[in-house]
């Protein structure tokens, strides 16, 4: 057991660890200062303004996507619609980026958007981040006991109730895990950025286009603080999992 | 029986808003607007078939072929590893560090690598300092470091696909192929792959897809040479043939209702 155990925590650690090297990078001292890319980056005004643009507009994509997944999550317990909806989630998961935001650059143009719009670039984004949304809660659902639902409708309780008062609380850590997801999809997010945020930059923007260029070490800083914000997200939503199966545990003594 | 909870026309009218970007790019790789008289042509489809495209379109092909194929083994063996040998504790601490390559943002993660992976990056000045000559294994002129960047990236998406299907496998089969006392080799060959052979399929179809659209890998490790579905479709962008761009989408398109039909006439036949 032990020795898989270490192969598995070294296998982790080279897929994960890489990722961290720009780190090395971003804390070369200069005069004895390792922190003084990283007060550089932080005085960018452009650095500063594409991450809060980046920011705002992931927590808007994640509420969206909250909304949205969950509508249409619900053909779960329809079979044909839901096998209509599996295609449907193929077609945004598999579509290379490129090519849909094209699309949709185009679809923009024939509804008589000339110059680039930010409510393309969001639902390009909210359609980016659904099929994980669904998927999402779709594994949750499955676990759901489906003699629940078909009481409650036995009892007489109306389809609203049974969606607001059952499927909504017994979903809320599936809910969460789709906000935390969208927004590091979206925050995290280049092609759909490139192609569709015209004139305002986004972060990935921002990073993709100074690392490309490669100007001075103050950007691996920048990247450093992206990395950063991933990382922090990703281990609130192990807490929150870990407080969950906690509060279970706790239930069930 | 069905648990009706939603007016469906609610979900379909938010399919076809959805669907509209895709059935503008349908529309737009058929008909073409010339002198102000819309007319329906092939020329998207003409130009994808010119050998110098298709060479192009090839190279991608052959790359995620290759990719998906490296990653789907290697996902499935960390798979079996974590599924068979490993407490569900461990398993979801595995599972959601995993998640980080794929969530970071793309040019970071593409940057590092090239950090570690490049001809003068930290992985080949490490092995030389264990020579007297300088030692170089990652280069650009191989393509190693491509296929191991991407490989890494598609990694996860497999190891999803893969780690659910074999949680689902019954406990059963594997207490009675320990009270059968089989061999640790037998019992992943006989139980774990026979069982688990759709996911390997999906996982292997979804991370072609993956990988047939990642594109910074390509440019920030391999140079402006090498093909990528991006620099593809930048180049049919500044030759204004973006005909050929949804052209390009609708192969796609007909390639995934393929999977999808084939998984759905799959599933009805096992079933």
């Amino acid at each position: 057991m032990k020795p898989i155990i270490y192969l598995l925590v070294g296998i982790l650690g080279l897929l994960v660890i890489p990722i961290f090297s720009l780190f090395f990078l971003s804390f070369e001292a200069i005069d004895g200062n390792v922190f003084r890319w990283y007060l550089e980056i932080l005085k960018n005004g452009n650095f500063i303004s594409a991450f809060f643009i980046s920011f705002i507009t992931s927590l808007i994509i994640s509420i969206l996507t909250i909304i949205f997944s969950f509508i249409i999550s619900l053909s779960y317990f329809q079979r044909k619609i839901r096998l209509i909806v599996i295609l449907f989630i193929l077609f945004m998961g598999l579509m290379p980026p490129d090519i849909l935001s094209i699309s949709i650059n185009k679809l923009a143009q024939i509804i008589g958007f000339n110059k680039s719009n930010l409510f393309f670039l969001y639902f390009s984004l909210v359609q980016y981040c659904l099929p994980f949304g669904i998927i999402i809660l779709w594994t949750r659902y499955y676990f759901i006991d489906e003699y629940l639902i078909i009481t409650s409708q036995d009892l007489g309780l109306h389809k609203k109730s049974i969606i607001l008062k059952i499927l909504l609380p017994l979903s809320k850590t599936a809910l969460i895990s789709v906000f935390l997801f969208s927004f590091l999809l979206t925050f995290n997010e280049y092609p759909r950025t490139y192609y569709l945020s015209g004139s305002v930059e986004f972060l990935s923007e921002f990073l993709n286009g100074k690392l490309s260029s490669g100007t001075d070490n103050s950007i691996y800083a920048g990247g450093a603080i992206s990395i950063l914000i991933t990382c922090f997200v990703i281990i609130a939503y192990g807490l929150i999992l870990k407080l969950k199966s906690s509060n279970s545990s706790a239930d069930a003594q | 029986m069905e648990k009706k909870l939603i007016d469906i026309r609610i979900i379909y009218c938010l399919l076809i808003i959805l669907a509209l970007p895709f059935i503008a790019m349908v529309f737009f790789s058929f008909v073409a607007n010339s002198n102000g008289f819309i007319e329906i042509n092939f020329q998207g489809f003409q130009e994808l078939s010119k050998s110098v495209r298709l060479q192009e379109i090839r190279a991608i092909c052959y790359r995620s072929l290759i990719v998906s194929f490296l990653s789907t083994i290697i996902a499935y063996l960390i798979s079996y590893l974590l599924v068979i040998y490993t407490n569900k504790k461990f398993q979801i601490f595995f599972l959601i560090l995993i998640t980080l390559p794929f969530l970071a943002n793309e040019a970071v993660r593409v940057f590092s690598w090239q950090n570690v992976l490049a001809e003068n990056g930290l992985f080949n000045k490490f092995i030389s300092s264990f020579y007297k000559n300088e030692v170089t294994i990652f280069s650009s002129a191989s393509d190693i470091n491509i296929y191991t960047t991407m490989v890494i990236t598609c990694i996860p998406f497999a190891i999803f696909i893969c780690t659910a299907t074999l949680k689902i496998i019954p406990d059963i089969y594997w207490k009675v192929s320990n009270d059968l006392k089989l061999h640790q080799i037998t019992k992943f060959i006989k139980i774990g792959l026979p069982l688990s052979k759709t996911s390997i399929y999906a996982s292997m179809i979804i991370t072609f897809f993956v990988s047939f659209a990642l594109s910074s890998e390509v440019s920030f490790l391999g140079g402006a040479t090498k093909v990528s579905t991006r620099g593809f479709v930048l180049s049919l962008m500044s030759a204004n043939r973006f005909d050929s761009i949804f052209a390009f989408g609708v192969i796609l398109l007909v390639f995934i209702i393929l999977f999808y039909l084939a998984f759905f006439v799959f599933n009805k036949l096992k079933f």
